[in-house]
């Protein structure tokens, strides 16, 4: 094996790193994708990273933060599965409507084939009918006209690549890995194994087809799958089935109904079912700057986004997956109550000590490859206003019995009271200085006000005048503190001198009107030293200091202001326009978007940015609706 | 009677620790309710309670089999009951294993691979497919389970 550096097809968008060699006679390229090139494909337990060169570069079983089997994302050595032709001179690629099952055509000199990617899913009744995988990946490959040579390569590396992958050959039985329980490769065609690595070359025909399933199963005996034409067309049919049906809940149709779509599809594949929670993201370490340090792991549930999330998937009526995740927050976190950590693992445990995996390159040579979040021992104030928010959604005291609830309610307020005042890491989760944020104090703000508004039950008079006097004191110092008069502007923090994008939930949140002189004083601050690209953000001055890309969530942000109306309807709707470019060829959006190389930067794709887009269309919703209404 | 009951639960009990505990640490992933309900449904919950029950059972029948193998010998003592539980473990490993995809109607042939309704991983030589301390692990469970029948001796 050799390793050379040459430049892929532009159009891909792919840097060759290796070529493989074997037995001098062929080789396979294997291309390190771009952030933007992959798609994701998972059934709400777990997901794969695929690229448009139909490699499969990243997969962690049986969790979203299990090790990893495939870690080519982040460095050559972390293992892949890839299925493609030889040589392709056009790839395109597309999700069936509505669903998460990928299918990607490769064009070739001699023929079209077209590889379906996907996890298969079953309503969960029938689901416990059938003997059925754990966990499954099914790839299909199938020429559609002329003839196609395909290449397959197989190369797991388990445990973040620390551990040496001992495939077996069992015949009909498949490949086998032994790790922490049972991977197995079953293939409608024959491996050739060389030094830990499946290979092996199709002529595929018109008509004819390869078809794959990799399972894991760690608590009993393996279940195969049959690998017939007619059984994975079967397969593929109930997972789309059960897609569309998921899909054809989401109330929302308005003019962007597709792009809503897929972010609620998105949002779906980030939650963990059994527990009901959300990952932020389900990769880790794919850099906020290449070549840069700001390489984390996202692969837990960050109770801020998870509050965002379930705030979109209310507004879309998807109360499935919002209900059970204000469970979660209640039961699951229960142990840390009232203070409540930054984040947790999906089943509301401490998600571990941060560890470095110095043995990977990382994402572009982006180094640290981070595991596990040191972030979750930050003070951040905000989360509790956040929390309380999403949560303030589901209440109905006249229809439900929210008894438990209002004691939490209260039991976070009471805690808000006595730490409000108590700089804090902030949203942007800064690791040295803590500093008052305005972003947390508004929404300690916000907390107090939808306490109050609730009106609960169990609220004495005492602790309601105690909330009262704390929210009061909150707006005294954000109007005081946070405003300062010599650059016309809301700052970032308490006497600061900077602005930052977060300032927008000011009026988002209702603390200002959005058309209040002050918050146009300070949106045209925003603009002005803030925004990198057409619609595009960066977070704050400091980001412009240490170079980072826009912010996805901001830009959302900046529409939702708009909306609300800090703009016209036709501004909002032009920034969401625009914004929805930057989103890859299938609708998938990452953390961040590097407005000079156009490069998705980031963890990918990220729950806040696609919940960022479902609100922002919300809000557009909204706004198009009360003008419709006014016209009327 | 009574005594002999207890002893029963107590053997099947310790030996589906020993089980549970293994596939909990990743030394095996041979689960005998799973194996068991599956003989009858492909239901996956189902096929887990049934084989609960059915294992429970078979505790019982065996319990009685080594019983009546001490007193017709008349060898009633933990050592024998230790011998009987290694015997029945060689016997399961080397055999019954080989033998079961032959007649277990969910589980795929190590010769033909997984069919239409037969898609249940077989155990392999010794049950090793399910972790190459399957074997081990088996032994230990039976080992305790004789051990414990075989504390009749001192009832």
């Amino acid at each position: 094996m050799r390793t050379c550096q040459i430049n892929c097809k532009k159009n891909l968008n792919l840097t060759v790193k290796n070529f493989y060699f074997f037995n001098n006679e062929r080789f396979i390229s294997i291309c390190m994708a771009k952030i933007h090139d992959y798609a994701v494909i998972g059934n709400s337990r777990s997901v794969a990273l695929i690229s448009k060169e139909g490699s499969l570069d990243w997969l962690c079983w049986p969790k979203f933060d299990s090790p990893s089997l495939f870690a080519a994302l982040l460095d050559e050595k972390g293992g892949f599965w890839k299925i493609a032709p030889r040589k392709s001179k056009e790839i395109t690629r597309e999700y069936i409507e509505s669903t998460n099952v990928l299918k990607t055509t490769f064009v070739t000199e001699t023929g079209v084939a077209v590889l379906t990617d996907f996890m298969p899913v079953l309503p969960e009744d029938e689901k416990n009918k059938a003997l059925l995988p754990d966990n499954e990946i099914m790839r299909y490959i199938e020429v559609r006209s002329g003839f196609v040579d395909v290449e397959i390569v197989f190369q797991p590396r388990p445990n973040y690549a620390l551990s040496k992958a001992k495939l077996k050959d069992k015949g009909k039985l498949g490949l086998r890995i032994e790790r922490c329980g049972l991977f197995t490769l079953q293939s409608s065609c024959r491996f050739k194994l060389e030094d830990n690595l499946a290979s092996c070359s199709l002529h595929l025909n018109q008509n004819e087809y390869a078809s794959f399933s990799l399972t894991f199963d760690a608590e009993g005996p393996a279940v195969y799958s049959m690998l017939d034409k007619t059984s994975i067309a079967k397969k593929i049919e109930e997972t789309r089935l059960w897609w569309q049906n998921w899909a054809a809940k989401i109330n929302y149709s308005g003019q962007y109904r597709p792009v809503v779509v897929r972010s609620a599809l998105a949002l779906k594949l980030l939650n963990y079912s059994p527990s009901g929670t959300f990952v932020a993201a389900p990769t880790t370490s794919l850099p906020e700057k290449i070549g840069g340090s700001l390489n984390w792991d996202y692969r837990f549930s960050w109770l801020r986004d998870c509050a965002f999330i379930a705030e979109a998937l209310y507004d879309l009526d998807l109360t499935d997956e919002a209900y059970p995740f204000i469970d979660w927050l209640l039961y699951s976190t229960k142990l840390s109550f009232s203070k409540l950590r930054v984040l947790y693992d999906i089943y509301g445990r401490y998600c571990g000590k941060e560890k470095i995996l110095k043995h990977l390159s990382g994402y572009q040579n982006s180094t640290p490859v981070r595991i596990k979040n040191a972030a979750s021992g930050q003070f951040q104030l905000d989360i509790y206003g956040e929390v309380v928010r999403a949560v303030s959604l589901f209440i109905n005291p006249q229809a439900e019995n929210h008894d438990l609830l209002f004691k939490e309610l209260i039991k976070l307020g009471k805690f808000v009271c006595r730490n409000w005042n108590q700089p804090d890491n902030g949203i942007w989760e800064y690791r040295e200085n803590k500093k008052k944020h305005t972003y947390s104090l508004l929404m300690s703000w916000l907390l107090f006000e939808r306490i109050l508004k609730i009106d609960i039950p169990g609220l004495n008079k005492k602790t309601r005048a105690l909330f009262q006097s704390v929210q009061s004191s909150i707006r005294e110092l954000i109007e005081t503190k946070c405003w300062n008069s010599a650059i016309n502007s809301y700052t970032d923090t308490a006497d600061g001198t900077e602005v930052g994008v977060s300032l927008l939930h000011l009026a988002i949140g209702g603390f200002e009107s959005p058309s209040s002189t002050r918050m146009r004083a300070t949106y045209q601050k925003i603009q002005k030293k803030l925004e990198v690209g057409r619609s595009l953000f960066l977070r704050n001055e400091i980001a412009i200091e240490e170079d980072e890309g826009a912010f996805f969530i901001c830009s959302f942000w900046n529409v939702q202001y708009l909306a609300l109306g800090g703009g016209t309807l036709e501004e909002a709707n032009q920034a969401f326009k625009q914004t929805l470019q930057y989103a890859n060829d299938v609708g998938l959006l990452s953390e961040e978007y590097d407005s000079v190389s156009q490069e998705a930067l980031g963890n990918f794709p990220q729950g806040l940015s696609h919940s960022g887009l479902i609100n922002a269309a919300m809000a557009l919703e909204k706004r198009a609706l009360k003008k419709e209404g006014v016209n009327g | 009677m009574v005594n002999i009951l207890i002893l029963s639960l107590l053997a099947t009990v310790a030996f589906s620790i020993i089980m549970y505990g293994a596939i909990g640490i990743h030394l095996t992933r041979l689960n005998i309710p799973f194996l068991l309900g599956t003989f009858l449904t492909a239901n996956r919950s189902k096929a887990l309670i049934i084989g609960f029950f059915l294992h429970f059972l078979l505790g019982f029948v065996f319990t009685f089999v080594y019983l009546l193998i001490m007193v017709s010998m008349n060898w009633l003592s933990i050592w024998f009951g230790l011998f009987l539980g290694l015997f029945q473990a060689l016997f399961v490993l080397t055999v019954f294993y080989a033998i079961l995809p032959k007649f277990h109607p969910r589980m795929a042939s190590e010769n033909w691979g997984p069919q239409e309704a037969k898609l249940l991983e077989p155990p392999g030589f010794l049950g090793m497919n399910y972790g190459y301390i399957t074997p081990i692990v088996i032994l230990i469970a039976h080992a305790v389970f004789g051990l414990i029948v075989g504390m009749i001796a001192f009832v």
